[in-house]
Parts: C-alpha cells; sequence; structure tokens
C-alpha cells in the first residue's frame, strides 16, 4: 500500500511556488511600503525558514539531516523549527544562531556563503531541489539574529485576542463596524479607496444570496425599496429577517454538506442509498434553531456519548457515517477500518482544526508539528466502535436509529412489549406441546389430514421428505403451531396483526446512520509503516497532538475529543470557522488555505482582524447570527463591486478589499434562483431526497446491474421543483447540472469550493430542461403581470437581477424578442414545442408565439453574466 | 517573451501569472506549454511561433489513447504464457501462497485448497519479435510487431476500486486528479473546437460477465483547474450533455440569442470591469461552436466502408467497443490531447473460459483496426495506446475447477498490458514472471503503476517529478511521493517526434 495522502518529499516546487506568489507582487501591485522596523518571527522569518531549512531541519525526523559538522556531540540533527533545539551546541560548541551575534552565526556564515559546496539551503548544482536563498530574505535573518533571534509559536497556535482597532484615514467610513476598521487600515497604505456602496436592488440580491442561497421575490424587493425610513435601519432589519428563515438554514445547511462529504449513496462499487437524509435534516433545524456553533460542533462529533442524550444528538452524528464506505465482496476488513479511521481524522482536522493530519499517516509531518504517532493517535478516537467496516451495501448500515414521531413510537414501545409477550408464550407453549407435534407428524407423514389450503402442498412435500433436514422440521413445526395446534393458532393469530402494524410503523420511519462507541473499552489504534494496515508498529491509545493544548481531564474518547475542540484553549476551531464564513461571504478566506492553517498554509492577509473575529465569536457564545450580521453590515460588505482601472492595477485579485468581491453563484444558487424566479419552487423543507430533472443514462452507463441506483427515475410534482440540497447525490454520478458548476463531489470533505467558467455551463443554462422550463414560466409570470414589452422585460428582469434594465439593454433585448417572434409566428409549430418543455403546463390563455419568444428572453436573461454574480 | 511580459501584454490575473512565473522558473520548458493551455489558441499564435512547445523533454506523443480494462483481465489467457501451470493442472499450491505471504481477498481467503488452473487457450508466437499471444486474441497475433507487452505490471492494490484510483489517479484513495486531466493541464489544448480530455464508455456485448462499477472519479480534475476534467462523450443520447439546442429552438434563434447575450455582458464589462466576463463571453461562444463540432465528431456516416470492415462487425453498433476505438482515431485526428475508452467485464471469478473469450472478442480486431487506422493516416507516430487492466489474477482456481470451466481471483503482483506508438518498441516483450506469473523474476524490469505514469508523461514530453498542482498545503502529483522511473528500455529513443 502506498501513501494515504501524497505529500511531497521534494518540496522544491512547492516553495518556489510558494515564493512565486507571496515575495513577488502580482503586475502592477505596488509593492506595499512594508519597510520592517522590528523583525516578527512570524511574519518574516518563518516563512523563510519553512520554505528553505524545514524539510530537512523541520518536524519529520524520518528526513532530518545532521548536518555534518552542525549535528550534536551525539549526533542528534538540527532542528530549527523548534525555539528549543535551535539553540543547541553543536559539535563545534556553539549553536548555529548566536541571538544578537549574526556574523558569528553559523546560519548566516551558511546563508551568505560563495562556496556552491557550502551554501545553505543546498545549492542546486549539489540537489535538484537546491535553492539559492533571496539576499533580502538572508538580510531579514540577518536582522531577526541582530534583534535577539526571537522564536514565536505559529500564528495559528497562539490564542486570538482582540487586538486593539488601528487608527484609519477613513474613520468616517469605518465608524460603525470593527471589520472596517481592519480593512481600511490596509488598503489606506496602498492608496486605495473603498468603493461607494452597491446600489439598493443589487446590494440586497448580494445579502439575499449570500444569507438564504435564494434572490428576493419581486414582493420583498419593493417592500425594501419603498421603505422610506433610513436605508440602514432598514437594511439591518432585512438581515435579522434573513436569518430567521427557513432559507437561511436550507442555504447554510448547503454549505455544511459540503463540509460533511453528505451523499445519498455510500461510494464505492455498487454504490447504493444509505439512508442518512435524517442527519441533513438535523443539521437544517440546527441552523433554524441558530444553536452555538460549539454545541453544533459537540453533538456532531460525539452527540452519542452525552449523558442522556437525546435521539437528535444521536441523529447529529451522521456526520462521522457521510463518509464513503465500501461493501466489495473480498474487500479485507482492517484496511477499510484504517482508510475510515484516517478519513474521519483528515476531516475533522480539515474542518476544524485546519490542519493536514493525513501527511502524518506515512511519516512525520514535513511541516507541522504532527507525529506520525500522533496521527494515529488521533484515528484512535474513531476506532473504538462496533460498525463493520464492510456495509453491505445496505442502507441502514449499524449502527443507525429509527426516527419516529412521538405517537408512532409509544404506540411502537406498546407493540414491541405485546409482541414479545406473546412471542414468549407461544414459545414456552411449543416447548410444551413438542409431544402434540411429533404425533400430529407421524400421523401425516403419508398424507395430509388438512383441509386444502394454500400451504397444503408443500407442507405435504415436507411431510413426505425422508430425511428431512432441520431447516424442513422449523417450517413443519411452524406451520403446525400457527395452523393446527389450537392454542398455538389464537396465540399466531393475535401476534400477526401485531407485527404487521409494527412493521407499517417502522417502513414509515426512517432510519439513519449514527456514531456508537464500544461501551467501557479504550480507544487505540496502531502507528502504520507507510499506513500500511498490514505493517503496524506500536500500539496508542487516543490523544490530540502535543502543540496544541492538551486535553488534562478530559475523557480520551471521541466526546472527550468534541469537548477539546470546543474548549476555549483551543486557538484553531473558531479561527478556522470564522474564517470558512468569511469565505462563504467574500469568495476567499482571510486565509486563502481554507483547510489550512499549517505551516505551509497560507498567511491571513488580515491576521487581526481573522484574531478580532474569532474571539468576538467565542465572547458571544459561538453565535453564527452575530458572526454574520457583523459581517454583511459591514462597509466593506456593502461597497459596489465595479472595478476601476487604477484598482485593477493596484489590486488586481482584491485582496485589500477596497471593493466587493465579483465571482460566480454556486450550482445550487443558480438552480434555486431560476425556480424562484419562476414560481415553479416549492417550498418544502427535509425529507428523503428527490430526483429533478436529469438527461437519460447518467446512472446506469456507470453502474452495476445490482446497484439500487441503477436507473434514475425521474420524481414528479413538487419534487422536480425542490431546493437543489434536496437533490438526490449519487455519489459515482452526481447530479450532471450541478457537477458542471463546480458542486464537489462528495467524496471528501470540501472546504473550498473551485469556480471554474466553461462552455458546459452554458449547455445547462440554454438546454436543460429545469431552465428552459424555468424561463417559460419566468415569461409567463411576466406576460401575466404586464403588457407592454418595456414592461415585461423590467418584470423578467426584475425576478431574475433584482432590477430594471437601462435603455441600451432594453433594446438588445427587445431586438432578440422581435427576432425570435418573427421566427416563431412563421412556424408555430416549434413555438408549441418550446413551451411544452417541462411538466408544468403552459398559460393557454397566451398567444404562443409571443411565449415562446419571451422565453427566449428570459433564457437570454438568465443567462447574464450578472445574473451568474453576486 | 518571458511569461512576465507575457501576462502584461494580454492582461492576466494574478494567480494566473503566479503560476506561469512558476512553470517558468521551476518547470523549464513546460511553462510555454502550460502556458498554451491557459491562452486562447489564437493568442497563442500571436506569441510562439510553436517552437516553445516543447515541454520538458522532446515530446514523442501529442496525442494518448488509454483502453482501460475494467475488472482485470487474466494475464494466463491473454499474454502471459505459462506451459507449467498446464502440467501443473489441478496441483494443490496452498503450502506455495502460505509461503508467499501474498494476501487473499476474502473471496478465496477461505477456501481449503487452491488448484492451479490450466489455461483453457494455447499460445504462438508472432511477429519478428515473436511475442506470445493466446489464440483468444488472434487479430492481436496480426499486430505483435506493433505493440509492446509488458508482462512485468504491479500495483498495490487487491481489489477493484483502489487499484483502479490507483491507475487513474495515482493513489488508491479516491480525491487525487486523474492522468488524463494531469496532462490537459501540462500539455493544454490542440483543438479550440473541442475539449482536450474525452472518455468514452463502452459497452461489453456478453451478459454473463461480472461488471464491475466505474466512476467519474477516474476522470475527475479533483484539485486540477475544473476545465481539465474528463468529458465524458457519451455514445446514447447527447454526446455532450446538454448540447442539443432545446426543443423549437432553431440555430438562427440561438446565434440571435447569443448574440444579444453577448451585447449585454458586453455592457457589464464595461460598467463593472470584471475581466472574467470576457471568459464568459468567449465560453459562450465555444460552446455555440461545440455545438457543430460535436456533432461534427459524432457523425460516423462519412466513414469508409473500409473503415468500417477494419474495425468490424460491431463497428457500427453505436456504443461497442469497435464504435468506441474509432471515435477515439476520430478524436486523435482532432487534436484531443487524452481519450480514455472504458471497458467493463473483465473479472472473471468463474467461466473464466466462456466470458474471457466473449470480452477479448470485443477488443481484439478494434484494436488491431485502431492502431493499423492510426498508422494508415500517419498519427500512430506521435500518438501513444495503452491497454490495460487494473490488476492481474491468480494462478489458482477461484471456486470449483473441473477440466473446462474454472475462475480466477485477483492478484496485484504481476499482470500484463501493451503499449503501442510514440516511439514505443513494436514486437517487445518486457519483463518476466515464474512458473506461475506470481512474482516478477526480472527485478530491474518491475514496472508499478507509477512507472507506467511516469512513461507515459514522458513520451508526452513531462518530467514526472516536475508536473505537480498545490493543493491544501500539499504539492500533488500523479506519481506520488514513492519513487518512480520512466521504463526507458521499452523507448525508442533513435528520433524525436515531429512538431
Amino acid at each position: 500500500m502506498s501513501s494515504l495522502t501524497s505529500c511531497d518529499k521534494q518540496q522544491d516546487t512547492a516553495q518556489q511556488n510558494k515564493s512565486a506568489s507571496e515575495t513577488k507582487y502580482p503586475l502592477g501591485e505596488k509593492a506595499p511600503d512594508l519597510r520592517v522596523t522590528e523583525v516578527s518571527f512570524n511574519e518574516h522569518i518563518q516563512p523563510i525558514l519553512s520554505e528553505a531549512c524545514y524539510h530537512c531541519h523541520g518536524p519529520d525526523s524520518g528526513s532530518r539531516e545532521p548536518g555534518g559538522p552542525i549535528s550534536k556531540d551525539d549526533g542528534q540533527p538540527l532542528r530549527l523549527d523548534q525555539e528549543k533545539y535551535a539553540f543547541e551546541k553543536r559539535k563545534n560548541g556553539k549553536p548555529v544562531i548566536i541571538p544578537g551575534n549574526p556574523d558569528d552565526s553559523l546560519l548566516i556564515q551558511l546563508m551568505e556563503s560563495d562556496d556552491p559546496d557550502l551554501v545553505m539551503p543546498l545549492h542546486p548544482t549539489r540537489s535538484p531541489h537546491g535553492t539559492i536563498l533571496d539576499p533580502e530574505k538572508i538580510s531579514l535573518v540577518r536582522q531577526w539574529i541582530k534583534e535577539g533571534a526571537n522564536y514565536e509559536p505559529h500564528w495559528a497556535y497562539i490564542t486570538p485576542k482582540k487586538h486593539p482597532l488601528p487608527k484609519v484615514a477613513h474613520s468616517d467610513w469605518a465608524k460603525n463596524n470593527p471589520i472596517d476598521r481592519f480593512i481600511a487600515a490596509r488598503f489606506e497604505n496602498r492608496g486605495l479607496k473603498p468603493n461607494p456602496e452597491e446600489n439598493s436592488a443589487r446590494l440586497i440580491r448580494r445579502l439575499y444570496f449570500d444569507l438564504t442561497g435564494l434572490p428576493p421575490t419581486l414582493e420583498d424587493l419593493d417592500e425594501i425599496l419603498n421603505d422610506t425610513r433610513d436605508f440602514d435601519t432598514v437594511y439591518g432589519e432585512t438581515v435579522n429577517k434573513l436569518l430567521k428563515t427557513d432559507s437561511y438554514a436550507e442555504h447554510w445547511t448547503r454549505h455544511w454538506l459540503d463540509v460533511a462529504r453528505y451523499a445519498d449513496t455510500h461510494g464505492y462499487q455498487l454504490d447504493n442509498y444509505r439512508s442518512v437524509w435524517p442527519y441533513r435534516d438535523w443539521v437544517i433545524n440546527a441552523f433554524k434553531n441558530n444553536i452555538p456553533f460549539d454545541q453544533f460542533t459537540r453533538e456532531q462529533i460525539a452527540g452519542d456519548m452525552i449523558p442522556k442524550a437525546k435521539i437528535e444528538q444521536v441523529i447529529a452524528t451522521g456526520f462521522n457515517r457521510c463518509l464513503p464506505t465500501n461493501g466489495e465482496a473480498g474487500s479485507i476488513e482492517e484496511e477499510y477500518h484504517v482508510i475510515y479511521a484516517q478519513e474521519r481524522v483528515n476531516t475533522t482536522s480539515t474542518v476544524w482544526l485546519g490542519l493536514t493530519a493525513g501527511c502524518a499517516a506515512c511519516h512525520d509531518h514535513k511541516f507541522d508539528a504532527i507525529s506520525m504517532k500522533e496521527n494515529y493517535q488521533l484515528t484512535a478516537f474513531f476506532r473504538n466502535t462496533p460498525m463493520t467496516a464492510l456495509d453491505k451495501h445496505a442502507s441502514d448500515h449499524p449502527p443507525n436509529v429509527r426516527i419516529m414521531t412521538d405517537a408512532d413510537r409509544s404506540k411502537s414501545e406498546k407493540l414491541t412489549l405485546q409482541i414479545s409477550k406473546l412471542e414468549k408464550q407461544l414459545t414456552s407453549h411449543r416447548k410444551k406441546n413438542i409431544d402434540t407435534f411429533k404425533k400430529w407428524y407421524d400421523a401425516n407423514r403419508k398424507d395430509l389430514k388438512q383441509p386444502a389450503g394454500k400451504d397444503t402442498k408443500s407442507i405435504s412435500k415436507l411431510l413426505k421428505a425422508t430425511s428431512p433436514t432441520s431447516r424442513q422440521m422449523t417450517q413443519l413445526r411452524d406451520y403446525y403451531f400457527s395452523k393446527i395446534n389450537s392454542e398455538g393458532s389464537t396465540l399466531s393469530q393475535k401476534l400477526a396483526p401485531l407485527r404487521k402494524e409494527s412493521k407499517k410503523i417502522n417502513d414509515r420511519s426512517p432510519t439513519t446512520l449514527v456514531m456508537q462507541e464500544n461501551e467501557g473499552k479504550e480507544a487505540f489504534a496502531h502507528t502504520l509503516q507507510r499506513g500500511d494496515y498490514t505493517a503496524r508498529l506500536e500500539r496508542v491509545t487516543a490523544n490530540t497532538p502535543a502543540m496544541l493544548p492538551s486535553m488534562s481531564n478530559l475523557p480520551k474518547n471521541r466526546l472527550g475529543l468534541a469537548k477539546w475542540i470546543t474548549s476555549p484553549e483551543n486557538p484553531l476551531p473558531a479561527r478556522v470557522t470564522v474564517n470558512r464564513y468569511w469565505y462563504y461571504i467574500f469568495g476567499e478566506g482571510i486565509v486563502s488555505t481554507t483547510g489550512d492553517f499549517g505551516v505551509m498554509g497560507a498567511r491571513p492577509t488580515h491576521p487581526k482582524l481573522l484574531d478580532w473575529l474569532a474571539a468576538d465569536f467565542v465572547e458571544h457564545n459561538w453565535d453564527l447570527h452575530h458572526l454574520l450580521r457583523t459581517i454583511v453590515t459591514s462597509k466593506t460588505y456593502r461597497q459596489s463591486s465595479s472595478i476601476s482601472k487604477e484598482k485593477q492595477h493596484i489590486d488586481p485579485s482584491n485582496k485589500w478589499l477596497a471593493r466587493a468581491p465579483r465571482y460566480r453563484l454556486d450550482a445550487e444558487q443558480i438552480r434555486d434562483m431560476a425556480l424562484q424566479a419562476s414560481g415553479l419552487l416549492h417550498h418544502k423543507i427535509g425529507g428523503p431526497p428527490v430526483k429533478p430533472y436529469q438527461p437519460k443514462g447518467i446512472w446506469s452507463v456507470i453502474s452495476m446491474k445490482k446497484s439500487n441506483t441503477g436507473l434514475y427515475n425521474t420524481g414528479s410534482g413538487g419534487d422536480l421543483y425542490r431546493r437543489s440540497l434536496y437533490t438526490f447525490w449519487k455519489r459515482t454520478a452526481a447530479p450532471p447540472s450541478m457537477e458542471i458548476f463546480n458542486a464537489p463531489d462528495r467524496t471528501t470533505s470540501c472546504v473550498k469550493r473551485e469556480i471554474t467558467n466553461t462552455p458546459l455551463q452554458a449547455f445547462v443554462l440554454m438546454n436543460d430542461t429545469q431552465y428552459v422550463e424555468a424561463s417559460r414560466n419566468i415569461a409567463q409570470r411576466a406576460m401575466q403581470k404586464a403588457d407592454t414589452p418595456g414592461k415585461i422585460i423590467n418584470h423578467i428582469a426584475r425576478l431574475i437581477i433584482s432590477r430594471p434594465m437601462r435603455e441600451s439593454e432594453i433594446k438588445v433585448v427587445q431586438s432578440t424578442y422581435n427576432d425570435a417572434l418573427k421566427e416563431f409566428t412563421a412556424t408555430p409549430e416549434e413555438a408549441s414545442k418550446l413551451i411544452k418543455v417541462g411538466n408544468s403546463d403552459a398559460d393557454p390563455k397566451l398567444p404562443a408565439a409571443q411565449l415562446a419568444a419571451w422565453t427566449i428572453v428570459a433564457n437570454q436573461i438568465l443567462n447574464m453574466d450578472e445574473t451568474l454574480n453576486k | 517573451m518571458n511569461g512576465h511580459d507575457i501576462g502584461k501584454a494580454i492582461g492576466l490575473h494574478e494567480t494566473e501569472l503566479n503560476r506561469r512565473q512558476f512553470f517558468a522558473k521551476n518547470a523549464m520548458g513546460l511553462g510555454s506549454a502550460a502556458l498554451a493551455s491557459l491562452l486562447p489558441p489564437e493568442l497563442m499564435g500571436a506569441i510562439s511561433d510553436g517552437s516553445e512547445m516543447t515541454a520538458h523533454f522532446p515530446a514523442r506523443a501529442k496525442r494518448v489513447i488509454y483502453i482501460s480494462l475494467i475488472g482485470a483481465p487474466s494475464q494466463f489467457e491473454t499474454f502471459d504464457y505459462k506451459p507449467q501451470i498446464q502440467k501443473d493442472f489441478k496441483k494443490d499450491i496452498k503450502s506455495f501462497l502460505q509461503d508467499s505471504g501474498q494476501r487473499l481477498t476474502g473471496m478465496t481467503a477461505k477456501q481449503s485448497n487452491f488448484p492451479v488452473a490450466r489455461s483453457f487457450t494455447d499460445f504462438k508466437q508472432y511477429g519478428e519479435g515473436g511475442t506470445w499471444i493466446s489464440d483468444i486474441l488472434p487479430w492481436h497475433g496480426k499486430m505483435a510487431d506493433d505493440i509492446c507487452v509488458i508482462k512485468s505490471m504491479h500495483t498495490d492494490a487487491i481489489n477493484h476500486v483502489p487499484a483502479n484510483n490507483m491507475m487513474f489517479t495515482g493513489n488508491m484513495i479516491p480525491g487525487q486528479a486523474s492522468m488524463g486531466s494531469w496532462l490537459s493541464y501540462g500539455l493544454g489544448s490542440l483543438n479550440k473546437d473541442l475539449p482536450t480530455f474525452c472518455v468514452l464508455h463502452a459497452k461489453h456485448s456478453s451478459p454473463f460477465s461480472n461488471v464491475q462499477a466505474i466512476s467519474s472519479k477516474y476522470w475527475t480534475s479533483s484539485f486540477l483547474p475544473g476545465k481539465h476534467a474528463g468529458i465524458h462523450l457519451r455514445t446514447q443520447g447527447n454526446p455532450v450533455l446538454y448540447l442539443k439546442d432545446a426543443p423549437g429552438i432553431s440555430r438562427k434563434i440561438r446565434r440571435k440569442m447569443l448574440d444579444g447575450l453577448s451585447s449585454l455582458n458586453q455592457e457589464t464589462l464595461e460598467n463593472v470591469g470584471d475581466r472574467e466576463i470576457q471568459t464568459r463571453i468567449q465560453q459562450y461562444e465555444m460552446a455555440y461552436r461545440m455545438q457543430m463540432s460535436v456533432p461534427e465528431l459524432t457523425d460516423m456516416s462519412k466513414e469508409s466502408e473500409e473503415t468500417y470492415q477494419l474495425y468490424g462487425p460491431d463497428s457500427k453498433k453505436n456504443g461497442s467497443f469497435a464504435y468506441c476505438a474509432m471515435m477515439a482515431r476520430r478524436l486523435v485526428e482532432r487534436g484531443v490531447r487524452f481519450t480514455q475508452i472504458f471497458h467493463r467485464g473483465w473479472d472473471q471469478h468463474g467461466n473464466l473460459p466462456r466470458d474471457l473469450s466473449s470480452q477479448c472478442k470485443d477488443v481484439d480486431q478494434p484494436c488491431y483496426a485502431l492502431i493499423q487506422d492510426l498508422k494508415q493516416r500517419g498519427l500512430l507516430d506521435d500518438t501513444l495506446v495503452i491497454f490495460a487492466g487494473e490488476f492481474g489474477r491468480t494462478v489458482y482456481s477461484q471456486g470449483k475447477l473441473s477440466d473446462t470451466n474454472y475462475g480466477r481471483d485477483h492478484h496485484p503482483r504481476a499482470f500484463s498490458i501493451w503499449m503501442a506508438g510514440a516511439g514505443v518498441k513494436g514486437g517487445m516483450s518486457y519483463g518476466e514472471t515464474d512458473e506461475y506469473s506470481f512474482n516478477i523474476i526480472t527485478p530491474d524490469q518491475k514496472v508499478h503503476v507509477r512507472d507506467l505514469h511516469a512513461t507515459i508523461l514522458e513520451r508526452c514530453g513531462i518530467d514526472h517529478h516536475k508536473l505537480s498542482f498545490r493543493n491544501q498545503g500539499l504539492d500533488q502529483k500523479l506519481t506520488g511521493v514513492e519513487p518512480s522511473r520512466v521504463v526507458t528500455d521499452i523507448l525508442d529513443h533513435s528520433h524525436m517526434a515531429k512538431h
């Protein structure tokens, strides 16, 4: 078995890549005035050392180099990533870094050496991974040593706190919201000014998409825009209103489903259906009730272990059951136990800790202080479970829970009692009367002396068997005691309806996959050589990495892990979470590597803002509403997104946010927008996944015959128009119209989506039944409400882009309409084909050619770049 | 002109520019090739005279066709001739297996004995190279001197899904970028009207074959930019999803609608200044062109009767392997970089004689035809063709062994594949296994899946050490972190590809 994760031994390209993006200022972007008055280890030195030195002198004990003369007397190799090792005396009696004295420090001497055989890092002629360090960087290291060579812990491992708000020139602009102070401070020293506020209609559209994933309805839009009160007040009220909607809960659930790698199938081989949607509904409820994020976290990691756990808390643990599982015959259990535990560690550490722990599956982490042993200690938390590795392709692969209404539950409990009582009676009756069975058996062997019934034939056959098997005998006994023996048949007749009723309740009560702990057992795992499940090294017990605050008294199990993650001492989860929320709103994180806060991850563009948001989040009891409200009411958020030539020049990537970001909506937002604008959206919350339109053959062409998701049976009625988070997600063939718009495949946890711009996206929006039908319904709504072409155009535009069109735009659209109308009038059969697309009926009162032509217009506006962007 | 100046000239975004700087700085020549993939071809023409299209090495292959035999064909009945198994028929090799330390799958681990299954088919030597080929692949015999059979392939995985992940993405765990998307990323496009990486699903004809599922993970771009993902050209319905205009929409109306859309977007571009709008305008135009080019591609009516005869009787059936092989040639002709044909049904745990024969019949003549067709059209010289399953099969029978019937379980330590074209030496057999095709006995000729990947990249002019992409803090590569090598012994270095 090869490595579990592909981490690179040879970091040359990575480092140069990094240096290219971090030390060179993008074209046209002025190098900011960052003359260094005092060198900070975290800001200036660690990036240089991690890039140039850590590969051989860093956390990985496996690749650490002795460095010949600079090894210690005991041969210990040099390690530069931690203060306690960096100042150790070497063979020559001196440490390589002598604080205050760069000239005497071997580190500087080697960095500055002209001799290609001596220089550090290794000269490119000596190693394919060699590199030549920038003189500016060497001089920073020199200055750092001169100033005392102070080490600091990695920035992300220092507990975040609220730094004083910076003083800014745009004090009026930034007066109400701390975010704006931090943002202004960074763009001002680059000579940037903020954009003016976005046009109100556009801003409201942006806000609706960000908070609810849907555009505003025309009623909402009119109400807000016609409100004569101060706009800030109206805006603030709108924010509060939206945070309380079901749409908000659904939208943020959808983000979370990416994180949780939620899907409706197992993901391997047969890729059968899996019932875990009640977990999805739990997430919706959690957002609906705005439960604090720390509680949200704990319940998902260990809800089953909370004392006197409610069923909802158990359902929450579906998070760790969303991973792909295998049922392939012949698979080796242990191999999959290893894979699953590692997958859960990778997911947990990416989502809450911003750590790429998976790197340490095969070797000590190259850059972050996680040893291989610590990785396996983390996997131990997830291995203490009775869950089998192979899922047998079952939708309810145990452990699971069955979810019932309160009435059903009490009914079911009663039934269970009654059934078990009767079953006991029947069993004891059978035992006592076994002789009567034997008599009957002997008497009837030759000829069954019973009135003919539906079983007669098969029973006669069983009776005549010369040497009946024990199974056949059991069948006969069952038959005798349910049909012949009078008390037995009375009991059986009593049982039958109870069992039927119980089955009925079970059938209407879904199951969902959950976590379960082995009671009273210690959680342990083995370290594995290069991640190979057959190559066990030492046995380790569950624990968290030493570089982070210790678990101290917490139990060493999943519940302990959940509490440890959300403890106030843990510096990571709050930062990682607010950063991900920032990314959801701004399209880019303050730390752009939203799943990697380690040494090799990106550094925050606004470290103090990130700390402030994290500290504020925890102060406010992990309240997501508070966090979102703070972000979307900021001036930074409310800016217009237009890009002046000057800003394009100074800040092409919008790192400094002197304008609002502009980027494409997510797959689900685009589809849901079309449904909302067309009035087709079916507002129903939760329940089993649904199957909207999908081209033929997507499932069948890749599925195994035995798979129960081999054929896609398109749904009907409202199921065609539910919000996209309810669409059935088959892992090996995800919904194509979603995938084309970069919905992740849900194989692994996704904390950042890609955004592409491809011709396939054009095909979806132009030709997918869903969008053609939506376009016609949008056209239809507009024709029903408005009478002149101008009004119809604006009605369509307002449904889709929340604003009326400009004169110049109306001219273009009107011309499209005229051309289309001319053609459809000439070819009425084509018009009628177009308006028949989809399951909804066209309004028969509307002239077909006109409706078809307006459908083209609605589709044209639906395809506009402005439509697809926030 | 260096990458920086080019960027300035055309106003590239920061991130793209950095990627380019990275390539220019680290990957030597690859910079211009990767650059080519990011620029519209018309712009590329303006800044390159073509000689810059060199990568790390001179590229022998401009295009690749990868034939994936999902389920893993047995080497004993195809390319790895083992006379000893005829002699040892029914011999129980339980103790041999125990000594080998090889793990067994859950399907046969509990068998009480492990009898050697002889091959139901004979072998003959073909061509000047004397390549051993089984009688159920007669057409392969005719092209023995075109192909190089590698009998010393090996992998880490013992079950289908991880083995296929390994084969197509370089890692058993799902989530890595696929081989085709790596090549698309590294080499860029040759045809502005078609995707760079196309995937075809061929139907297998026998209803009895044991069929493994396949998943889009095998052609995903994963962390690579999405445009490098394989585009599944379907053989039923729309070849590209949603390609066909909705009912009632004529080409004329589509054109009008797109013209208007372009004006509207142009206006937004002027008002907002976001250059991504320009990309969108171009992509809608690409879509319009694909609505023409894809039907042209999939319209086989102009293929000659001789061609159909060459590919065999199945070639007129949509979706058959023969149809897909012909389609692969059409894609290659049109400059598609990487074409991958998936053919399922090669998992013969039982009834091997019946089912393997029918599987071989599906692919035998079409493979011969594809190679000859490429040769006739002068394309074989710079097109690399690979024919491979995901692992090998066991010498012992799974389940009941009779004189005429048997099955074989999975075996990762040795299997056989072939490669052809792009300077791969024809008429060659590479690597040897022991008498049970259990272990490879030519230690310096072992070819791991990673080595195969390295070799494919090398043929395309790419150094596998250098083709990398940074994702979530890791430097990702197709060949991962374990050592891998280019199998130079099978490569002809005598002349360079024409550019």
